[in-house]
């Protein structure tokens, strides 16, 4: 993944240990880690990069700084979103909802993956109807979601 | 047979209990033979892996802990998604070092079991291998080892936790391990270890085609039959994004090998293949795995 980030794991590391929060906190890269653990594990100075990016990534939120990366942000955003309605992620219904909010970014986007999407569904590799927990987890799982930085952004 | 050789809850995950049926029901029938009884988390929620833990600290231990409130004492959980794994096992890891995170979960969801180890799947497909190997407990009549089939094994980045997580360290060899216990040929190549782009997929398609082409061309350069790995999420999304590719590969679960290995015929199961974009049947015929 480091080749399509802006600065990268390191300089990432070393805009932290120089101070600057503005460009630390608005680059892509905290956006575009994926958080595999990879950095981590082979970082000489057992750093747990992985875990610093969520931070900077909930710092960006609460401060309500620019997002580097506005269609990976959405998606989390749909994830959440799902969870919070159904208590578990629903495949369909998140990637249309995540359509329907990078609507801005042109007709590439929109009919991105749609016919691998429809012969998914077709297929029966992706659930048609969403699956979701009962009674009281619902309120419950809200309740979780909702007291976190990225519902106010 | 009504004794066990061990009794395990059993958290699916959105991807596996969603949509991933070619790979739960073969896990069910190869643990049932093994002789290990998993019973499902009831009313389990998302894990909060990746998005959960992103945006916020507390969303991913407190969703953990509602799950971990589900698990009954006294046996251990078991997590075949990576993914879940990691994110069940730091939420773990943080109700056990923060005694008040601990509390002020325990006053939203009940007793949360925090006793009873978080185990991967590979773990229990080692010890059972392992009982065998020491003679302590015999595999069942029937196993039909998987001679000749070459695999490349793919953890993605399910290999990469740190030691807090899993006691046993970070699974290296552990696929491996496994598949040549089963028999099949384990070939070695560059990127067991790569990321598969998980949710950048979604987003960058792109991105994630030169990714997954990297990791696919790497397993056909070593003559790899077939990609095995254990993360439904990985499977679908080298599934989806190697469809532009000219040399394309199957991708299986490991647990489709272990059913096969533990005697179910692939032929009674045609709609395990029907859920794969690249169809698996022809090397599976190939190999002698059929019927």
């Amino acid at each position: 993944m480091y080749q399509y980030m802006d600065y990268g794991p390191h300089g990432i590391m070393r805009l932290v240990v120089l101070g600057l929060k503005k460009e630390a906190l608005t680059s892509n890269t905290i956006w575009r880690c994926l958080g595999c653990h990879t950095c981590a594990a082979v970082c000489p100075m057992a750093i747990n990069i992985a875990s610093v990016m969520d931070y900077l990534r909930q710092e960006c939120l609460s401060e309500k700084l620019p997002v580097g990366d506005k269609p990976i942000w959405e998606f989390h955003r749909c994830m959440m979103n799902s969870a919070r309605m159904f208590g578990r992620t629903f495949k369909v219904g998140l990637m249309t909802e995540h359509k329907l909010r990078t609507l801005g970014m042109g007709p590439k986007v929109w009919m991105q993956d749609s016919i691998l999407g429809t012969k998914m569904i077709l297929m029966g590799k992706l659930h048609k109807l969403p699956s979701s927990i009962m009674g009281t987890g619902k309120a419950q799982v809200r309740k979780i979601l909702d007291a976190a930085p990225w519902r106010k952004y | 047979m009504s004794e066990y050789l061990l009794q395990a809850s059993y958290f699916p995950g959105c991807t596996m209990g969603t949509g991933a049926e070619e790979s739960s029901e073969p896990m069910m029938l190869a643990l049932e033979k093994m002789g290990v009884k998993l019973y499902m988390l009831e009313d389990w929620n998302c894990c909060g892996s990746s998005s959960g833990h992103a945006l916020g600290h507390d969303i991913a231990t407190s969703l953990g802990a509602r799950n971990l409130s589900k698990a009954p004492l006294g046996r251990p959980i078991v997590i075949p998604c990576p993914n879940c794994f990691r994110n069940m096992a730091t939420a773990r890891h943080h109700l056990i070092e923060e005694p008040e995170t601990l509390k002020k979960n325990e006053a939203e969801f009940g007793r949360i079991n925090i006793t009873d180890p978080v185990l991967n799947i590979y773990d229990i497909y080692h010890h059972v291998f392992n009982l065998a190997r020491m003679k302590a407990r015999a595999l069942p009549e029937g196993v039909r080892p998987l001679t000749g089939l070459k695999v490349a094994t793919y953890y993605g980045c399910g290999a990469m936790y740190p030691k807090v997580l899993r006691p046993a360290g970070p699974p290296r060899n552990s696929i491996e391990r496994i598949l040549m216990e089963m028999g099949a040929d384990v070939v070695t190549w560059p990127w067991p270890n790569k990321c598969c782009s998980a949710f950048v997929s979604a987003v960058y398609p792109e991105i994630a085609e030169e990714m997954i082409s990297q990791i696919v061309s790497g397993a056909v350069d070593q003559d790899a039959d077939v990609l095995v790995t254990s993360c439904a999420m990985c499977q679908m999304n080298i599934e989806m994004r190697e469809m532009a590719m000219t040399n394309k590969m199957p991708i299986l679960h490991l647990n489709q090998l272990a059913a096969i290995f533990m005697g179910e015929k692939a032929k009674d199961h045609t709609d395990w293949w029907k859920l794969h974009l690249v169809d698996p049947t022809p090397i599976l015929k190939k190999r002698n795995l059929w019927d």
